[in-house]
């Protein structure tokens, strides 16, 4: 009864009828072999957007490279600006992926099974997009691999007391061990696709993917082993992660910066907007696949508790800043909660981030907003704006004001930095639309497992 | 497009070519410089070592007046000027345009050839044009800024005899205060004041910038500084009283500051001398007569204290006017000066020095008259402006097209060598012979350092060529001059070469007794005649302190400098007081439409605290000019509005309806500390309380390398934030310059900027100015966060930083609480012209895009002093390591060296009592730190903040 | 001609199936099926590699071994400098990096131990050349049977057929 307490009753089924375990797998493997037209064309549609939109991202990538990093808006004092806020950005959008399916699988929450791979896909994206920018973002980006250690001529090492060798090693570890971690579970699937390839060529390339899989017990037992350990592994590195990028800015003693409740305050900002973007994806996605049966309210309903408990958990880090800032009677920390954040030149921007981050969220304790797809997908949006803001906040404001009043300055973004947001997301999308038609997005195994193991929440009617 | 190519075409080989080149074309007729006097480089010269520089001396002369300069060589290519310690008006000090105009030799758009209307032409046709005409000099009209040049002087001298019937003619947008003209009135005899503020110890300065635009500026501020070192409240310390209209380095210098408008000046010394004059027991008559003007004095309340404290200091008070101040303030402040015992000790009288307007048909109008009546055949105007800078009213340009041959004698095609008929490019003074004068009359020479980039003469050989055939080089000119003065004897002129000055060359100075009837009578006359006109706002017209009255417009390093008050920088504004600004309801940027005299002007105003109300400072210097690059001609051209003769006027001054407002290049947004003791000060009396500081306690002991460790220490007190060391450190250091969009951008360069606070009221502020470079932290916050060990710490103390390991994550930055590092944000080191990429200093790296780049204590300069100490086998002195900041200070604000070594100077200013480190609390624990300003208010007198 | 395989309905019939020639000792079972089946231990033995969890570890403690050790010998041993006046091993500042790098150990370890224990890669396995078995990821439950060499092989057939298959084919080589 695991997710009876976790999700609450009266509690919608994961799983709505009974369907056989050959119409299961052909419903989930025929967005790749034959989906309906209108899904056909609206995804075609949809790839042209997002083409378009990576295509502006490469233009602005370019002028980067060229022009240097003058073509931002960045200056003394703000040194850091969007391509740090887009780069904690996405990377905390990448958290909650593994998040669902590693926690929830050592939690048993057998609802995760429908929406885990997605989510778990939507993670490898968003991790890439956030590995982008901080190579960008250097001003001699050709030198990046000097902060990996190589035994280089000068005899000179990376410097690990800074936090940025730390960064490049927990998002290096991030992406791989994501990756695995994907297709391992991915494994039994590319074997169906394989076994159901309507052309020869498809079938070799899922063959070639599938390594071999044949769904014999010795398989399955170890694959059990190892994805548990994996899941074991994954789940306290997704903690890590985030931290160790909230110490880029913990271990510096920038009034604004310099807290020591930063590493939880950004884990839970990362998981937070990791689950609005999963519901930002899920909902029209389970909409266009008409895949209302496997992905049921009482998942929309799930992810949207998870997210109201993200945010008051947000709020309560928020009040524990301020606190402290007072607290401590420091002059610069107090100036930069109580004066240059709320009433300064961001102002604005502070008090969006509070608008979507804190009050936006308790729309969520309405049953109807949490299990209706478009309000639900409203909220959502309005949080991963407003976790954006949050960042922009925390980098820009706390450098423009910092210790000497002669040195305090403003920030303007130019076109590159704007395009370079926009241009990830399109490039986000691109991968995301493609990952939706090349490999099942809902795992097949684990369903038919589901539906054999846990019949309770089958007879349940939604 | 053919510039770009010219300026390719002079690379650095082919530079190297020309300095060596055989003097090919010498002794050709024509009187352009002496290419006779280089040694050709076909194989070494013993004095020059490649990799080591040489010094010459040598001088500038701005506004008449020269300053002694060493100008360091490498390869023949000067690449840095510091002042010259054995000339009085340097003692060791540049002010930053001596610096700055190192690179204006190197300036692209200098004019490059002879041109006449517009076309090559040769310098013997010219030398011919020149003497065409009567034999007498009929129709002959010189038209040349005052100068204290004895070259020059002879030159002209020579020409009066040979040509009795020519005339010359002296212009200067901002002429010199009519001082010599007062003198003949008041002392009977023409002289000039020479204020000695070493002697000084009650000092009034009325409406004068001793530090700033007044000559002699160096010297005063190292005298009056000398008198401010102050460690116990017992210490001798001079008090200043600052008076007049604009906010100034002398203003922000003084204990008390006194704003008021240009025209209450001369009433405010009345009021003063009055009292003074009653408390000595004067004849009644006398202080009656003074009553009246008195009466209208500003800060009434005042005036008696102040005068009882001048008196307290007998023998050393000076009371001092400044050049924007009509004679009667001149006389006042004499008359003040003399009735307190200082003449002969703070203030004493030379003869006069200047060549310039002694009678009034030597002026400016008088040559406009001449021309209208079209007398003037022939024009020769020497490197002055007038078609630029004269009152519009004039219409020179009009008359000038009225005279038959023009010659202007200028280093750019500017507007009057475009209006004349031919233009000669005027030489550098680092390419010319010749001489000059300081305000104390010490005679210097000039000589080249290089042979001239391009073709061109100076003043003297143009003068010369008026009237001999056989035209003489300069350095011939000069031999012939300093023969002429009785000293033949070739040694005493290469020894005079060798030390830049003429030994006991300095002007007599002759007794000299105020006559105080005529100076009462005098005031009483001014005020008579003064109309004040109600509604209208006093225009006070200054020259820029970087741009002067805009000859120095080419000039990046200076047009990119921070104003020592405003911090604007590529432009200029109207300056407001507060009160004035908000009955205009005007902020900063607000458009200002200021009017006289039926012309008018729109400029963006700017609000300065402590500038007096009721009245607008304008700054000359600014607007589009045709002959630079649009870039160069940022803000806007005043000179409409100029008055001829005096600086103060009358106008009107009214907001720009609908015009949005200007965005201000400021290199510094807030002037307030917002409560943070940041730049600290107190009263000498506090100095007994304090103790010398300790360092906090750091939890990890940073390490104790080997000594030397390296240490700087910034005196407040001293500092008048001239911005000299900001020049010298870019010179040094080939720090770029970013062009306006990027200072708004907030991506200024400087490695070292000056930061100016105001405390207290925006009527009478409290300044301080602080130097603000890297603290050169021992528990560098930059260091620990630099992922790729781009900066971490030498054993002698110093924040290294290796800009070919630098990747740019720009954390460094971020984690510098004094934001003092500096990041190559765009390939700037690629903007600079190839010509002047010659001034860069071989000794420093070229920093490329995307690197981070700081001050480093000028670790170049340190270890060559290493090598040097290694090489005769001997250890480092005290003091033998000088920074470029260090060495150019006026003041001696900046003490550096080793604190390994107790005895150290830098050690010594370290344990003052009001020694402190920025931002100590952080726990940084910098290598720089910061003697407070000491303020000597005069006890009761409440009158600043 | 070395064994047989049945594809069953369900996965029960398949368990029934497969304890019964267990219990015959019919030879080496091997079980197929969309997913893993419940109670297949009991029924073919549990096969499961106790040595798969050391492994990992094993991974693990290498990679805090590497992730420490490289951090150490590049700031105290190689290449010493004054930075920041901080100690020149400052453990607290190395710890982020070591946990990452056990976390990238263990985690490589654990892929690469299944793929060795499950001897995959191999693209080409006997079983894919029975018609039909592609059902096997899909909704059918497939039991190969090879027997032990004395036993004869045609009557296994027969007993699968027996033991509710829907179809018997013939397996060549190994499963």
């Amino acid at each position: 009864m695991a997710e009876a307490t976790a999700i609450g009753r009266p509690a919608a089924p994961v799983l709505e009828g009974r369907p056989g375990d050959a119409e299961l797998t052909d419903a989930l493997l025929s967005p790749i072999f034959q989906p309906g037209p209108r899904v056909a064309r609206g995804w075609l549609l949809l790839v042209g957007l997002a083409v378009l939109a990576t295509g502006v991202f490469g233009v602005a990538i370019g002028a980067t490279l060229t022009l240097g990093i003058g073509a931002w808006g960045n200056d003394i004092p703000v040194a850091w600006a969007f391509a740090i806020v887009n780069f904690v950005w996405w990377i905390g959008i990448g958290h909650a992926g593994t998040f669902i399916s590693a926690f929830l699988l050592l939690l048993q929450q057998s609802w995760r099974s429908s929406i885990n791979r997605l989510a778990e896909a939507m993670t490898l994206f968003a991790v890439v997009q956030a590995g982008l920018f901080p190579i960008l973002h250097l001003g001699r980006p050709w030198f990046f691999y000097y902060l990996v250690p190589y035994p280089a001529t000068t005899g000179v090492w990376p410097q690990f007391r800074s936090a940025l060798p730390w960064d490049a090693a927990a998002i290096f570890t991030y992406l791989t061990v994501s990756f695995l971690f994907w297709y391992l579970g991915l494994l039994p699937d590319l074997a169906s696709a394989r076994d159901r390839a309507p052309t020869r060529l498809r079938q070799r390339l899922y063959g070639v993917f599938a390594l071999g899989w044949n769904g014999s017990m010795r398989h399955w037992h170890r694959h059990r082993i190892a994805y548990g350990l994996l899941a074991g592994l994954a789940t306290p590195l997704v903690i890590s992660v985030h931290s160790i990028v909230s110490l880029d800015f913990a271990i510096a003693s920038l009034p604004g910066w310099h807290s020591t409740i930063f590493p939880p305050y950004f884990v839970v900002g990362a998981l937070y907007s990791g689950f609005a973007m999963v519901i930002t994806l899920l909902v029209p996605v389970r909409r266009a696949f008409g895949l209302e049966r496997v992905v049921t309210a009482r998942h929309l309903d799930a992810l949207a508790k998870l997210t109201l408990a993200m945010g008051l958990l947000i709020t309560y880090a928020y009040v524990c800043e301020l606190f402290t800032a007072w607290y401590t009677g420091d002059l610069y920390e107090r100036y930069v909660a109580f004066v240059s954040r709320p009433l300064g030149g961001f102002a604005g921007a502070y008090w969006l981030m509070l608008a979507c981050n804190v009050l936006a969220p308790h729309l969520l304790w309405l049953r109807r907003v949490r299990t209706r797809g478009l309000p639900l997908l409203g909220v959502a949006v309005l949080i991963q704006v407003g976790m954006w803001t949050e960042r922009f906040v925390i980098v820009v404001t706390s450098l423009s004001r910092d210790f000497l009043p002669s040195s305090w300055g403003s920030y303007a973004p130019t076109w590159v930095d704007w395009s370079l947001l926009g241009g990830s997301i399109g490039f986000f999308g691109l991968l995301f639309l493609l990952f939706l038609r090349v490999v099942p997005f809902v795992p097949i195994a684990e369903l038919k497992e589901l539906r054999e193991t846990r019949p309770e929440g089958l007879e349940a009617t939604a | 497009m053919e510039d770009e190519s010219e300026r390719r075409a002079l690379s650095r080989r082919a530079f190297l070519q020309l300095v060596t080149a055989a003097a090919a074309t010498a002794g050709t007729a024509c009187f352009r410089s002496p290419l006779d006097t280089l040694v050709p480089y076909v194989e070494r010269p013993p004095e020059l070592t490649p990799g080591v520089g040489t010094p010459y001396a040598t001088s500038f002369e701005l506004d008449g007046y020269a300053t002694g300069v060493v100008v360091e060589c490498r390869e023949g290519r000067p690449i840095k000027v510091e002042g010259n310690p054995l000339h009085p008006a340097s003692g060791g000090a540049a002010g930053v345009h001596e610096q700055a105009a190192l690179l204006d030799l190197y300036d692209p758009t200098r004019a490059r050839a002879l041109t006449r209307d517009g076309e090559v032409a040769s310098w013997s046709a010219l030398s011919a044009a020149l003497r065409s005409g009567a034999a007498d000099g009929t129709g002959l009209h010189v038209l040349l800024g005052p100068t204290a040049s004895p070259l020059v002087a002879a030159q002209l001298a020579r020409l009066r005899e040979r040509r009795p019937r020519a005339r010359i003619h002296f212009f200067e947008a901002l002429p010199p205060a009519p001082t010599v003209a007062l003198a003949s009135e008041i002392l009977g005899r023409p002289l000039q004041p020479l204020p000695d503020l070493g002697r000084a110890r009650c000092i009034v300065a009325a409406d004068c910038d001793l530090f700033g635009a007044e000559p002699f500026a160096l010297r005063h501020a190292a005298d009056f500084a000398a008198g401010r070192r102050v460690r116990r409240p017992s210490d001798p310390m001079s008090r200043l009283y600052a008076l007049g209209p604009t906010p100034t380095p002398t203003a922000d210098a003084a204990d008390h500051r006194l704003p008021c408008t240009g025209r209450a000046v001369p009433h405010f010394l009345a009021a003063l001398l009055e009292a003074v004059l009653r408390a000595e027991g004067a004849p009644g008559e006398l202080t009656q007569a003074l009553a009246p003007i008195a009466a209208a004095a500003p800060h009434a309340g005042t005036i008696e204290r102040i005068a009882g404290d001048l008196r307290a200091h007998r023998g050393e008070a000076l009371v001092v006017a400044g050049r924007g101040q009509p004679a009667v303030a001149h006389a006042l402040a004499w008359a003040l000066t003399d009735v307190l015992g200082g003449i002969g000790k703070t203030l004493s009288f030379t003869e006069p020095l200047l060549a310039d307007a002694t009678n009034r048909d030597e002026t400016l109008p008088a040559l406009v008259d001449a021309m209208a009546s079209g007398a003037v055949e022939r024009l020769v105007i020497l490197e002055v402006d007038p078609a630029r800078l004269a009152p519009p009213a004039l219409r020179f340009a009009d008359a000038v097209r009225r005279v038959r041959d023009s010659v202007a004698l200028a280093p750019h095609r500017n507007e009057t060598a475009a209006l004349c008929r031919w233009h000669a490019p005027s030489l550098h003074a680092l390419e010319s012979w010749g001489d000059g004068r300081a305000l104390d009359g010490t005679v210097s020479l000039v000589q080249p350092l290089v042979r001239p980039l391009w073709e061109g003469c100076t003043r003297a050989e143009l003068l010369a060529a008026l009237v001999d055939d056989d035209a003489a080089s300069g350095r011939a000119l000069l031999r012939t001059a300093w023969a002429a003065e009785g000293r033949d004897a070739e040694e005493a002129f290469t020894a005079a070469l060798a030390r830049g000055v003429v030994e006991a060359s300095a002007a007599r100075r002759p007794a000299a007794r105020i006559r105080l009837d005529a100076v009462i009578r005098m005031a009483g006359e001014a005020a008579a005649a003064e109309t004040p006109r109600d509604g209208d706002v006093e225009l006070v017209f200054r020259p820029d302190p970087a741009l002067h009255d805009g000859r120095f417009a080419a000039n990046a390093w200076l047009q990119e400098l921070p104003d020592p008050v405003t911090k604007l920088t590529w432009e200029n504004a109207a300056w407001l007081g507060p009160e004035t600004a908000r009955g205009l309801g005007a902020s900063d940027g607000t458009w200002l439409r200021v009017a006289r005299e039926g012309r008018s002007i729109e400029i963006p105003a700017i609000i300065v605290p402590g500038h007096a109300e009721g009245s607008v400072t304008l700054l000359l210097g600014f607007g589009p000019r045709s002959h630079l690059p649009a870039s160069h001609g940022g803000g806007v051209d005043v000179t409409p509005l100029v008055p001829a003769g005096l600086p103060l006027a009358s106008g009107l001054v009214t907001r720009v309806e609908g015009r949005p407002p200007h965005r201000l290049a400021r290199t510094q947004q807030s002037q307030r500390q917002h409560d943070r003791s940041v730049a600290r000060e107190r009263t000498r009396e506090s100095l007994e309380a304090a103790e010398a500081p300790r360092p906090l306690d750091a939890f990890y002991a940073p390490p104790q390398g080997d000594p030397p460790q390296w240490a700087m220490t910034v005196d407040l007190t001293v500092c008048t934030g001239c911005s000299a060391c900001v020049v010298a450190c870019q010179a040094e250091n080939d720090v770029p310059v970013v062009g306006r969009d990027e200072i708004l951008r907030g991506r200024e360069m400087h490695w070292l900027r000056i930061d100016r606070y105001a405390e207290g009221g925006d009527a009478a502020p409290r300044t301080v100015s602080q130097p603000m470079l890297c603290q050169q932290c021992e528990l560098a916050p930059c260091e620990y966060v630099c992922p790729v060990e781009a900066t971490v710490h030498s054993r002698d103390g110093l924040n290294d930083m290796v800009y070919n390991r630098c990747v740019g994550t720009r954390f460094c930055s971020n984690n510098c609480p004094y934001k003092v590092r500096r990041f190559n944000w765009r390939d700037y080191q690629a903007d600079v012209p190839e010509v002047t990429r010659l001034q860069r200093n071989p000794d420093v790296t070229v920093r490329a895009r995307g690197v981070m780049e700081k001050c480093t204590y000028c670790v170049q300069r340190i270890r060559r002093a290493q090598i040097r100490a290694r090489r005769d086998a001997r250890p480092l002195e005290d003091g033998e390591v000088r920074t470029a900041c260090q060495q150019t200070c006026p003041t001696r604000a900046i003490t550096f060296g080793s604190i390994a070594d107790a005895q150290s100077a830098v050690s010594r200013t370290r344990a003052a009592p009001q020694a402190y480190a920025v931002l100590e609390e952080l726990g940084t624990r910098p290598r720089t730190m910061y003697l407070a300003r000491v303020r000597n208010p005069l006890p009761g007198l409440g009158v600043d903040g | 001609m070395s064994g047989w395989i049945a594809a069953f309905s369900s996965a029960d019939g398949a368990l029934a199936a497969a304890r019964q020639l267990r219990d015959a000792r019919a030879g080496r079972i091997e079980l197929f099926a969309p997913y893993p089946v419940e109670g297949v231990e009991e029924a073919l033995g549990d096969t499961r590699p106790r040595w798969l969890p050391r492994l990992v570890l094993a991974g693990g403690v290498l990679g805090l071994v590497l992730g420490y050790g490289v951090q150490w010998y590049t700031t105290v041993v190689s290449y010493p400098l004054d930075v920041g006046g901080r100690p020149l091993h400052s453990a607290p500042a190395f710890v982020p990096i070591s946990f990452e790098s056990v976390v990238l150990g263990a985690a490589l370890a654990a892929f690469v131990g299944f793929f060795a224990s499950a001897r995959l890669p191999r693209l080409w396995q006997p079983v894919f050349e029975v018609p039909g078995f592609e059902s096997a990821t899909r909704d059918r439950f497939w039991l190969a049977v090879v027997p032990t060499s004395s036993d004869p092989a045609a009557d296994l057939g027969a007993t699968l057929v027996d033991l509710g298959a829907e179809r018997v084919e013939p397996l060549e080589g190994a499963p």
